[in-house]
């Protein structure tokens, strides 16, 4: 057990640092964030050109074989800069899936995303049920009917993997391109500026070809859980911004003839906040450790502990953040209310605190969650 | 960063499993997992069984008598043992006298305290704290006037955890009071039947005694027993209270706490009310973070990086906090018998669940954790002011 960044890893995280600093800083994002996309195809590009959308897939499938550990550790970076092109629902989620499934005959759609010629996006629901959509048989392909709400990432895709429910209880995974007549894509913006769209299919035909999984159910679940656990990073990226960012507002900010930090309450309000990231912190690793050996419940379970804490630990960091800055807090031109949107977004990506703490007080009655 | 699992990690958990196999009885598990204050025969027998096998002082120099364990082994070890019902071993013994002994005595000293520690045949208390210097230790008053070879010592202590077990005590008096209040303080040890030493019982709020005060009324103490230099004491102290850091947490008396919660609650039907479980379940995992919290401490005090973050203060906050957090949902998940007084010496025909006496004893106790130890708001300021800078 290690929890030192190997030097690969080290260059890894020095490279995102790097471009956030020079290609999105604050004024750069506010301008991205003010155009009609809310983001940029050119960054994706450069995502691409730099390895990082390959970081965590095996080196077999074109990947740099980091893993989930190292997809955290881009993820915590990219939420370091608020940073809206999405690695999680872009490139972690569909790679891992495609992955999954697909044996030679997904290299063409594997290689796209990792290049980034091609954006895909998924459409598989919230946590692990497949939803209300339903994949019945057409001739020689599919019908896919019914929706998907707030799927995240979604206007600017290429390509959708979607699951359905076909008629034997089974978990279907598709590939439906946009444009496939039938589909309806409305867009919306989310609150932290992020894009996301509710997907209609209203008698979308697939043919054979892009039904890539018969049941996917197992791949699935991994592949939420990876990027449950790279949310989590991303939110402790954010995390770290905001308490910094918070911690030099008070070395600075002057009332009363004094340093604002100076003040014992808010001395220990930094304290709370510390003391909550250092704890979501740890959980995170802990739920790393698991994506790496353990499988099944037991590794869902750490995920969904890692979520629960992740989350609520977010909520306080973002909450006294804005606070501390006082008036300046809830402005736009505050960074530091980006940070409490954008974490209001990820609190509630692959399931809320509270959706995880349920599952896990239903967990608790096996026997062998006792210690 | 990477997180496969190590074998050799395993192995000595097993080993260590194995040795309290053979060596705890269940009668005494029994007794130290109820929640009621350890006694002095169990901990010093069991100290002696550690000795044994070479156990007993695992985080001393190998030269003095320790095991050359890493941090991890202790780690393993202390969790082991604690989850096993094994006693205690005198805490003010083997983590704050040890280390000041063999760090700035004598090697006569080391030599007359150190190997009857190790084999349980002192129990040592502490004598830090006055009544009116608790957070504020440096201001204490107790003094100690030179007279030829000796010390006459007077001046009154407390909260001497354990001090009517003890046979030595250690004590921070004044020998100075010209300069600044850190200055001036030396570092005694007092043999505790000495002419003028009154032990007196404080009961606490779980109606017990473990605590007392003690009042010194001209002791006699020789100049021989001062460890370090007159007037450096604050600064052996201060080491001392830095030393058990990546322990402070207290991951395994969580681990048994939520243990017995789990019990507790499954027992009463509890589990299967989400709003208790759920309450239960955020426990958990609040445990989990606070275990790999102290995870890393370790590993990064094994790569010599142990001052990167202020571990200290964060293990101590959130240990205690969970604590605490346990200790009452255990009183809830006991329902009406979680405020029953049940005694000490246990009995027949007690109200309630067998695993019920003590566990509100324990929480009534335990409201010490965020006080003692420099209080929760004492670690808030160091986090404050010595990490983040304000």
């Amino acid at each position: 057990m290690n929890f030192e960044l190997s030097e690969d890893q080290s260059m890894l995280q020095d490279s995102v640092r790097r471009w956030v600093e020079t290609e999105y800083h604050f004024e750069a994002r506010q301008s991205l964030l003010a155009g009609h996309d809310g983001w940029s195809r050119e960054h994706w590009q450069a995502f691409a050109e730099m390895g990082w959308l390959a970081v965590s897939l095996p080196v077999e499938r074109g990947g740099l074989g980091g893993g989930v550990i190292d997809a955290a550790i881009l993820a915590e970076e990219l939420g370091r800069g608020l940073v809206m092109e999405s690695y999680t629902a872009n490139a972690l989620l569909p790679a891992t899936l495609l992955d999954a499934v697909s044996g030679e005959d997904g290299e063409a759609d594997l290689a796209s995303l990792l290049e980034g010629t091609a954006i895909w996006a998924t459409a598989i629901g919230d946590a692990r049920d497949a939803g209300a959509l339903i994949a019945e048989r057409e001739g020689a392909g599919y019908r896919l009917s019914g929706r998907r709400t707030m799927v995240a990432a979604a206007p600017q895709a290429d390509h959708y993997l979607v699951t359905a429910r076909s008629g034997d209880g089974a978990v279907s995974l598709f590939r439906v391109d946009s444009g496939t007549g039938g589909l309806g894509v409305l867009p919306y913006r989310l609150v932290d500026g992020g894009l996301a769209a509710d997907l209609v299919f209203d008698g979308v035909v697939v043919p054979e070809e892009c039904r890539l999984a018969a049941d996917c159910r197992a791949a699935l679940g991994a592949a939420i859980d990876a990027a449950t656990v790279a949310t989590c990073a991303e939110m402790l990226g954010v995390m770290e911004q905001a308490l910094w960012m918070t911690r030099d507002h008070l070395q600075t900010r002057k009332q009363f003839g004094v340093a604002i930090g100076s003040f014992q309450a808010l001395q220990h309000r930094m304290a709370d906040m510390y003391m909550a990231l250092e704890q979501a912190r740890a959980i995170t690793l802990r739920a790393l450790a698991a994506m790496q050996h353990d499988a099944g419940d037991d590794r869902a379970d750490a995920v969904s502990a890692a979520k629960l804490l992740v989350s609520r630990s977010a909520e306080q960091v973002a909450a006294q953040a804005v606070q501390l800055h006082g008036g300046m807090g809830v402005t736009d031109e505050s960074p530091v209310s980006h940070c409490f949107r954008r974490l209001l977004v990820l609190r509630s990506l692959h399931g809320t605190a509270a959706v995880h703490q349920s599952r896990l007080a239903r967990r608790l009655g096996r026997p062998d969650e006792r210690g | 960063m990477d997180f496969t699992p190590d074998p050799s990690a395993e192995a000595f958990r097993q080993e260590v499993r194995a040795f309290l196999r053979e060596h705890l009885p269940a009668d005494v598990a029994e007794r130290n997992l109820s929640g009621f204050h350890p006694t002095k025969e169990d901990e010093l027998w069991w100290t002696r069984k550690l000795y044994d096998r070479g156990w007993s002082a695992p985080s001393w120099p190998v030269e003095r008598g320790g095991t050359g364990w890493s941090p991890w082994q202790r780690f393993i070890f202390e969790e082991e043992c604690f989850l096993a019902g094994a006693p205690p071993t005198c805490a003010a013994g083997f983590s704050l006298l040890g280390p000041v002994l063999y760090t700035y005595g004598t090697e006569a000293q080391c030599e007359r305290f150190l190997e009857p520690t190790r084999r349980g045949e002192i129990f040592w208390g502490q004598l830090f704290s006055e009544p009116n210097a608790g957070s504020d230790l440096a201001s204490l008053k107790t003094t100690a006037v030179r007279d030829g070879d000796e010390y006459v010592v007077n001046g009154q202590k407390t909260w001497t955890t354990e001090g009517h077990y003890a046979d030595w005590l250690f004590c921070l008096v004044r020998t100075d009071a010209s300069g600044k209040p850190q200055r001036g303080i030396s570092f005694l040890i007092i043999d505790a039947r000495s002419p003028g030493v009154t032990i007196r019982p404080i009961i606490s709020i779980d109606g017990a005694h473990s605590l007392n005060e003690t009042f010194l009324d001209n002791v006699r103490v020789p100049v021989a027993n001062r460890i370090g230099e007159e007037n450096r004491g604050w600064s052996y102290a201060k080491l001392l209270l830095e030393h058990e850091r990546a322990f402070s947490a207290e991951v395994p008396r969580n681990k048994r706490l939520f243990s017995q919660l789990c019990r507790i609650a499954g027992d009463a039907g509890l589990l299967d009310d989400p709003v208790f479980a759920g309450r239960v379940a955020e426990a958990q995992a609040e445990l989990q973070a606070l275990e790999w919290l102290t995870l890393r401490a370790l590993a990064d005090m094994e790569r010599g990086d142990g001052g990167s973050k202020p571990y200290g203060s964060l293990l101590k906050v959130r240990g205690s906090e969970l604590i605490q957090k346990l200790g009452a949902l255990i009183v809830e998940a006991l329902g009406d018998y979680g405020l029953v007084q049940y005694p000490e010496s246990g009995g027949e025909a007690l109200p309630g669940p067998a695993i019920a006496p003590g566990k509100t004893a324990d929480f009534l106790y335990r409201r010490a954790v965020t006080i003692y130890g420099g209080t929760n708001e004492i670690q808030r300021n160091l986090i404050a002011r010595g990490f983040l800078g304000l």
